[in-house]
């Protein structure tokens, strides 16, 4: 043990064996360990896995800020040429979900595909599956929404007022629920208004920040594919896979040993890939179209014909969509943390 | 799926795309389309070198549909075009985008449009379609009669066109609104003022409000102030991502008033 | 669907692989010819990151059709090192913390090695128009451009 200045103790016996005392990285200068794969074009990002037979999975988007679902028609894109299979809320195992119930805090209340209800602009209800990008685009025009629009709030304080359009129905009055039953939280140090009394000058202020956009130059997104002993690999951009592979884990009702990730060259973050959702959806779509066929092999006297069929299906159904913007977090001067529809609202 | 189709010739094209297709030239704006999953079911395309050729005959130079804006910048005949050509996306859209795509960029695009506009720049049409002025051509965009094979851009005497474009994001950055500004006047007041915008309503269109505020006059503080007053007359801009119609309004004159100013002392 | 063989010569060699129709040249490049160099960052031509070179002139490899490439010289990020030799350009990054993601990077240096082919001494502008049409989202720009100036001087003073 060894005594520093200022009263600090250097506890140095602690992790001796494992620790090098003789570094001297201050004022050098250091390589990032990852900018030559940066700057030679070998950083495997996500995408950069070539998959005979890959798929394209492209969702289709709610144009409204809040309206209910009525009816989602496939028929007409399930013909367009190159498309596999059209998934829809009914598919997802289980189709509701939050990043913080891994954390044990907030309620699930964000669907993976939304059956009843939209409540932003761009939220999903179905995602195509495939031959190419193109193609699959081309058929997420198709796909014919019935829509009921509701009435929308756009303003954090517009939100709070009685009486505003209710837009999260695990959160009835827009509101974060702390610990089942609270609306806010207050944290306290000290006396505030026996400060404030004898403070020389109170000043107060009214502030507000525009929107976030993470906006990383590689978009959010995943490529899964079938492995071998019944798990599924995921290639993916998030900035946190042991969150993502928790929340596939669930949403697909997989046990994680089934589930093999493979992350940790991320085109940019910036918070925007903490939450994803693309790697079950990518886990799912394989599964589907694998399903299709295994159920057709199940008739014995097809299972000769089978394993080169397989072989074309057992390919990887990538996911790639667009950062999805986080909504307004509101910094109210009594300092509430107001974010969007959803508890964890970047995808 | 699209099939594309590529002819020898623009008047093989110009045939071709007379029986429901698209038409491809520097792809910055189609291949969008394209990637997207909404191009038209054929693309046709053609690789006639005319139209990637420049020439000056007397005080108009010819410009082919395919030249290129990177170019338009080589090209030391077409300076007057230089501050247009140059703002216009970045070096790689530069190195794809046509003369001629351009007339037909929706908004927010189409800066050198605006400038062909207020040059008063005529069309040449492929095969048997003459030449027409560019408004109306610009006019008729959404239903196109036939495929535009060259542009006619009169020169403008030295110091009588001026060119602006306003955006955010500098040097490369998608406008807010363009203003392009002829006004020749031989030392004395101006005469055949043309003033266009972009971005300024659904496609680039000409100021009736400003021109008439210009016309026989000197360009001098006085007259900008006028100009600058009407800038945004009878003019309904859109609102979109980039700018609110309130936004457009209020800002047009002060850009408008700027230009003018160094057109004056230019 | 017919598919439409594409020869071209890739970072110097003669290079064939069928395209789609409608597929374009980034599509082609990574999938057809499994270079994965050239990123996708829009497919819109906004972001720069598919940037390659056609015959010396960059271009939005996102926004070429593939089959317009046939017979041209296309050069991509992956085609800047000679073997274990790597350009000035990429040194030059990684001395420079020039890359932080790595997203924008391949384009980026495509469109620095065509800017100092044309114009070995830029100016302080000149780099900054020639990578104008590249974004980047981690390093704020101020180290491409440092890095891209100290290439530039080195070879001045050549």
């Amino acid at each position: 043990m060894s005594v520093g200045t200022n009263g600090f103790e250097l506890r140095k016996e602690i992790f001796a064996d494992e620790r090098d005392d003789n570094l001297n990285e201050i004022g050098k200068r250091t390589r990032r360990q990852d900018i030559e794969g940066h700057v030679t074009g070998r950083s495997p990002f996500y995408d950069d896995h070539l998959f005979d037979g890959l798929l394209h999975m492209r969702c289709v988007r709610s144009p409204h800020h809040h309206a209910r679902v009525r009816r989602i028609d496939t028929a007409a894109a399930e013909r367009m040429p190159g498309v596999v299979r059209i998934v829809t809320g009914r598919d997802v195992p289980v189709n509701l979900n939050t990043l913080l119930s891994l954390l044990d805090f907030g309620l699930d209340d964000e669907p993976i595909l939304s059956e009843a209800k939209v409540a932003y602009k761009g939220e999903p209800v179905a995602a195509v599956i495939a031959e190419t990008e193109a193609q699959a685009r081309a058929a997420v025009q198709a796909v014919r929404v019935e829509w009921e629009v509701l009435p929308h709030v756009l303003d954090v304080e517009e939100a709070l007022k009685p009486g505003a359009p209710s837009v999260n129905p695990a959160y009835p009055k827009n509101a974060f629920v702390y610990h089942g039953k609270y609306d806010h939280q207050k944290l306290r140090y000290g006396d505030l208004d026996r400060a404030l009394a004898q403070a020389d000058h109170v000043v107060e202020g009214r502030y507000q920040m525009s929107p976030i956009e993470q906006a990383p130059m590689e978009t959010c997104g995943a490529i899964a594919a079938q492995e071998q002993n019944g798990r599924y690999v995921c290639y993916t951009g998030t900035q946190a896979l042991f969150f993502s592979l928790g929340t596939a884990s669930k949403v697909l009702n997989l046990p994680s040993s089934r589930l093999h990730f493979i992350g940790g060259t991320v085109g940019g973050g910036f918070g925007g890939k903490v939450d994803s959702v693309h790697e079950p959806l990518a886990i799912l779509g394989t599964m589907l179209v694998l399903a299709g066929v295994s159920l057709a092999s199940a008739a014995g006297d097809l299972r000769e014909k089978e394993p080169t069929i397989v072989a074309l299906f057992t390919a990887a159904c990538i996911l790639g969509i667009n950062t999805w913007v986080g909504f307004v977090v509101g910094v109210v001067v009594h300092v509430a943390f107001i974010a969007g529809p959803r508890a964890m609202d970047d995808e | 799926m699209t099939q594309v189709e590529t002819y020898s010739t623009l008047d093989e094209a110009a045939r071709a795309v007379g029986q429901g297709a698209d038409y491809l030239a520097g792809g910055t704006v189609v291949m969008r389309e394209v990637n997207a999953g909404r191009a038209a079911a054929r693309l046709v395309r053609t690789v006639d070198p005319a139209l990637r050729t420049i020439t000056a005959r007397g005080d108009t130079i010819t410009l082919g549909a395919g030249v290129t804006l990177a170019q338009v910048l080589a090209d030391p005949q077409l300076d007057f075009l230089h501050p247009v050509a140059r703002v216009i996306g970045g070096p790689q859209v530069r190195n794809m985008g046509t003369v001629g795509g351009n007339l037909f960029a929706a908004h927010p695009y189409g800066d050198f449009a605006v400038a062909l506009l207020a040059l008063g720049a005529r069309i040449q049409m492929a095969g048997s379609g003459g030449v027409r002025p560019v408004e109306d051509v610009l006019r008729d965009r959404a239903h196109p009669s036939g495929l535009v094979a060259g542009i006619e851009v009169p020169r403008p005497r030295p110091g009588s066109f001026g060119f602006s474009k306003v955006s955010r994001v500098k040097p490369k950055g998608v406008s807010i609104l363009s203003i392009a500004v002829l006004a020749p006047h031989e030392g004395g007041p101006m005469r055949g003022v043309r003033v266009a915008y972009g971005a300024m309503g659904p496609g680039p269109l000409r100021s009736a409000a400003v021109e008439r505020v210009l016309e026989g006059q000197r360009l001098d503080a006085a007259t900008r102030e006028r100009a600058a007053a009407v800038a945004a007359e009878g003019l309904q801009p859109p609102t979109d991502a980039l700018a609110s119609d309130w936004y457009r309004k209020e800002v047009a004159g002060v850009h408008l008033r700027r230009l003018l100013e160094r057109m004056e002392h230019a | 669907m017919a598919k439409i063989p594409v020869t071209l010569t890739h970072n110097g060699t003669e290079r064939a692989a069928f395209a789609d129709p409608g597929q374009n040249l980034l599509e082609f490049l990574r999938r057809g010819l499994g270079d994965l160099s050239p990123k996708y960052g829009c497919g819109q031509g906004t972001c720069g990151a598919c940037t390659v070179t056609i015959d010396g002139e960059t271009h939005l490899s996102c926004l070429v059709l593939a089959e317009t490439a046939a017979g041209r010289d296309v050069r991509t990020a992956a085609g800047l090192a000679k073997g274990a030799t790597l350009d000035p350009l990429q040194d030059a990054f990684m001395e420079h913390f020039a890359a932080q993601c790595g997203y924008c990077t391949p384009g980026m240096l495509v469109s620095a090695r065509a800017l100092l082919d044309r114009n070995p001494n830029p100016s302080r502008e000149e780099v900054v128009e020639a990578i104008s049409g590249n974004l980047c989202r981690c390093t704020g720009y101020e180290p491409i451009i440092q890095a891209i100036l100290s290439v530039a001087g080195r070879r001045a003073s050549a």
